[in-house]
């Protein structure tokens, strides 16, 4: 019974969030477009520094000649893991300037599904998104992707996702604990967007760069995905238990995080109205 | 059992985001009060803008966690048994802004429908009889968007009602609305507590609203309760002191400081440029009285004897007018 209720109120938040997305109809188009033209740079660039798409110093580093599928991958680790920062995070911050955050949250659903409700929209959002990515990375850039190799790297990106998941909640028990949280989310998510290695492989940053990327969990995932797509599980070893441990803190964290605000919000109210 | 049993209430608020190393300075907007509404009573919570109202509502409905003291709704602990309240509890907060502008009326109360654990198979039902309740069923699938204020407040409370709640929490709940919706939102409310016997808390700073709604009221200021009774009780507090209301243009602020009666302004008309003062004088006094407003400068529009209201409990017991 207590179980289906919260079931229940989670497919209320879902359908909610959904039909409010629906509202805003050019948000999706937007979405789809700044994610075309996010590859079609990648690739531009890519061609305009080397003169060619394969490069010759990518595949020393990560074992990736094509730069264009180095960066494809990248991006849908890093699209796929931002649903969950942008799921916990945003759904807190818009609601919060609506004004509508405190009738859900005097409701007796539990906190943890209002976020997760939401994040179940991102992530339908971000299935959507791919499904319209993949055919046109593969039929205009000419992106070759493994089947195979995709497939197998489902599970690391599980694992990732853990850790995403704990990076939103400790994201969004900061926010929910801020006057004014839009210039930290702004901040946050260039943080993370540089840091993430969609773009460029982490190697080549400069030291206390790379030690940051590696301490948040996306560039792990990232890596991890795309070995795996590249030299399977054996090869790939450390970086999917360097992945399981930074998944697991980060799990931590983020419970411990959001707890701790959630509290402090009860005691100083919650400030963004 | 109460509905409500609250004792020694207190809460404090940071000056400013508590962080590690920062001393903070807390201000304390609710300051030890205590009081009990009994099932199915309309009580009020009177009192001016930041007087603790909200506060207070905010700790009962379990928004906030109270800085000491306790209080129980419908015998569970606000701290212990937030989830068991919720169930059993609803709220209207102030403001329009509290509904998803960008959903039907239907679409809100279905999503709050969810929330609150209603039924599947009562779900639709409810909320078509709550709709027609406050006159929205025709206009179910409007957005909220193209609402009035009035429409928006009435789904408010259809919102409130979704989970048939025994205890109802109001908060300022006609702040902002024409006469027309107002009314409406006041006989709806008191038929609430008739008819469907149900307990309500309100916060209004609107005198005539807690004097006509409510079957008892406390009158809140500075966070602390200084009266509790019914309308007539409170107002037995100033039987036999004659009210006074005198409107007055070009008035002397300075002026009427220095005169001996205690006279506070209830109400100030700047485009027409009058002013309304309220005190208790006596009938001897009172020629006194405009002789002397006479003197700073100010002209005498009218002057009138008026029976005495919570406005002349309040200002008897502060010193100061409860405007509106």
């Amino acid at each position: 019974m207590v179980v289906t209720e919260e079931l229940r109120a989670l497919y209320g938040v879902a359908v909610k969030s959904w039909r409010i997305f629906l509202s805003y109809r050019l948000w999706m188009v937007s979405d789809i477009m700044l994610g075309f033209f996010f590859v079609g740079q990648a690739l531009l660039i890519g061609i305009g520094l080397t003169g060619q798409r394969n490069s010759p110093a990518l595949q020393r580093l990560t074992g990736y000649s094509d730069y264009l599928t180095f960066a494809v991958l990248g991006f849908m680790v890093l699209g796929f893991g931002l649903t969950f920062m942008s799921g916990f995070v945003w759904s807190v911050v818009d609601e919060l300037y609506a004004g509508t955050l405190e009738y859900s949250f005097a409701s007796p659903m539990r906190r943890i599904t209002f976020f997760l409700g939401n994040v179940l929209v991102r992530i339908l959002l971000s299935f959507i998104y791919m499904a319209v990515y993949v055919p046109l990375f593969v039929f205009v850039f000419g992106v070759r992707i493994n089947p195979v190799g995709f497939l197998k790297a489902l599970p690391v990106l599980l694992i990732g996702t853990v850790g995403m998941i704990g990076f939103g909640m400790a994201a969004a028990g900061i926010v929910l604990y801020l006057k004014d949280p839009g210039p930290f989310i702004n901040i946050l998510e260039m943080l993370v967007f540089a840091l993430s290695g969609a773009m460029y492989p982490v190697t080549i940053l400069p030291e206390p760069l790379r030690i940051l990327a590696r301490a948040v969990p996306y560039a792990p995932t990232s890596e991890a995905v795309r070995k795996v797509v590249a030299f399977g599980y054996s090869g790939s070893v450390w970086e999917i238990s360097y992945l399981l441990l930074i998944s697991t803190l980060y799990a931590l964290l983020g419970y411990i995080t959001y707890k701790w605000s959630e509290k402090q919000a009860k005691i100083v109210g919650l400030k963004s109205y | 059992m109460h509905a409500i049993d609250v004792r020694e209430l207190r809460k404090s608020y940071p000056k400013k985001i508590p962080l590690p190393f920062r001393k903070v300075e807390w201000i304390e907007a609710v300051k030890g009060i205590s009081f009990r509404v009994r099932k199915g009573e309309l009580f009020g919570l009177l009192g001016p803008n930041g007087a603790g109202k909200t506060t207070t509502i905010k700790i009962l409905t379990t928004l906030l966690e109270p800085s000491g003291g306790s209080a129980e709704v419908l015998g569970y602990d606000i701290r212990k048994d937030a989830r068991e309240i919720r169930k059993r509890i609803n709220l209207v907060a102030e403001g329009e802004r509290t509904l998803y502008w960008r959903l039907s009326a239907y679409e809100n109360l279905k999503y709050f429908a969810r929330i609150y654990y209603v039924p599947k198979n009562e779900e639709k039902e409810r909320i078509e009889q709550l709709l027609r309740l406050v006159g929205l069923w025709e206009r179910r699938n409007d957005l909220v968007m193209n609402y009035s204020r009035g429409m928006k407040q009435r789904l408010a409370i259809a919102k409130a009602l979704i989970n048939d709640p025994e205890v109802l929490f109001l908060d300022e709940p006609t702040l902002g609305l024409d006469v027309q919706s107002a009314v409406f939102v006041r006989e709806f409310i008191r038929k609430l507590v008739d008819e469907q016997k149900k307990t309500v808390l309100l916060t209004t700073h609107y005198m005539a609203e807690a004097e006509e709604l409510c079957d008892r009221i406390a009158i809140i200021d500075h966070g602390k309760i200084i009266a509790l009774d019914t309308p007539s009780g409170l107002k037995r507090l100033v039987k036999g002191e004659d009210a006074v209301q005198i409107r007055v243009r070009d008035l002397s602020f300075q002026g009427i400081k220095s005169l001996p009666w205690k006279l506070v302004i209830v109400k100030e008309d700047a485009e027409r440029g009058t002013v309304t003062l309220r005190g208790h004088v006596s009938e001897e006094d009172l020629p006194k009285v405009v002789e002397s407003l006479v003197k700073t400068g100010a002209k005498i529009l009218s002057v009138e004897q008026k029976e005495p209201t919570l406005e002349d409990v309040f200002i008897k017991l502060t010193g100061r007018a409860l405007r509106d």
